[in-house]
């Protein structure tokens, strides 16, 4: 009994919110729809600004991106890199390095990569990119910090390196760097 | 190119050609420094790009076609004096830049007599 009075109950109420919902022609479920849309929109748009807000910060860094150009003997460079390489850092650092062979008649420039944290194929490209420019200016880039690891991966890259020259340790690309420009490290 | 012949210059036994935009314009560029070079008897030649601010394919491959010519024709030729911007823009090409350079006419002539000893 208590059942048919609760079910009677129930479908009395139910007809009642359905009959209020349908006043506008709109039901809850369309209007739920709706707003769920409206959100996922919403979100997508929130998504996209934070692309463009992490785009601009990056262009900001690597503005601000001061890149530490060592001359560390008469017509040497030296060029420590660090962190992630982007092609907006890798044209930045081509930039200077390029001005730098022009203002101070540089004959080498030692590129370290020890501080890099990945060197896939992308940075390997940059760096021969580099090397290239380097080389039209009448300088020849030596590429220090390559670890066996890195070797490995541009080997499988099948990237051809034939532009660099390329040492394990920067006390070898120092000795590198003498010999280019005509002088020999002798022990006294 | 009627100012050829002060186009090239002799500095330590090399013929020294200082180019500019507007002889990159020109033709018969290869044929008219080649001939110039020729006639001169110099074995070394230094290609003085210090005028060249701006560069396009074209220019390229006219600089590619002199250093053709004057190689066949047994000279040593070296290039020099580009500029930052120059030689960045050169490398967005997608031919191969195979133009031996140095930093400047002095290096370049530094560089043509060590090789011709070595």
């Amino acid at each position: 009994m208590y059942k048919a009075v609760f079910n009677a109950t129930y479908k009395a109420i139910y007809k009642d919110k359905a009959m209020a919902t349908h006043t506008n022609g709109i039901s809850d479920s369309d209007k739920i729809q709706h707003q769920h849309a409206t959100i996922t929109s919403q979100n997508s748009k929130i998504d996209e600004q934070k692309l463009e807000i992490d785009d601009l910060n990056e262009q900001i860094l690597a503005s601000r991106f001061d890149l530490p150009l060592l001359k560390i003997a008469e017509n040497v460079l030296m060029v420590p890199l660090v962190g992630s390489m982007d092609s907006v850092k890798s044209q930045k650092v081509m930039e200077d390095i390029l001005v730098n062979i022009k203002e101070q008649a540089t004959r080498v420039a030692v590129i370290d990569i020890a501080g890099i944290n990945i060197v896939d194929s992308s940075v390997a490209a940059h760096l021969i990119k580099i090397a290239k420019a380097t080389r039209l200016m009448g300088c020849r880039a030596i590429v220090s910090g390559i670890s066996p690891l890195i070797a490995q991966n541009i080997v499988n890259l099948g990237m051809d390196v034939s532009d660099l020259i390329t040492t394990t340790t920067l006390q070898d690309a120092m000795r590198e760097a003498y010999k280019l420009i005509g002088y020999d490290l002798v022990k006294l | 190119m009627a100012t050829l012949d002060s186009k090239v210059s002799q500095l330590r036994g090399v013929s020294v050609i200082d180019l500019c935009i507007e002889d990159l314009h020109q033709e018969k560029l290869c044929y008219a420094f080649c001939k110039k070079i020729d006639a001169i008897g110099s074995q070394q030649v230094v290609i003085d790009l210090t005028l060249v601010d701006v560069i396009v394919r074209a220019d390229l491959e006219k600089l590619t076609a002199l250093n053709t010519g004057l190689k066949m024709m047994g000279r040593k030729v070296m290039f020099c004096g580009l500029n930052p911007y120059t030689a960045a823009v050169l490398l967005t090409f997608d031919a191969e830049v195979s133009l031996d350079t140095e930093l400047d006419v002095d290096h370049a002539i530094k560089a043509l007599s060590y090789s011709s000893k070595h």
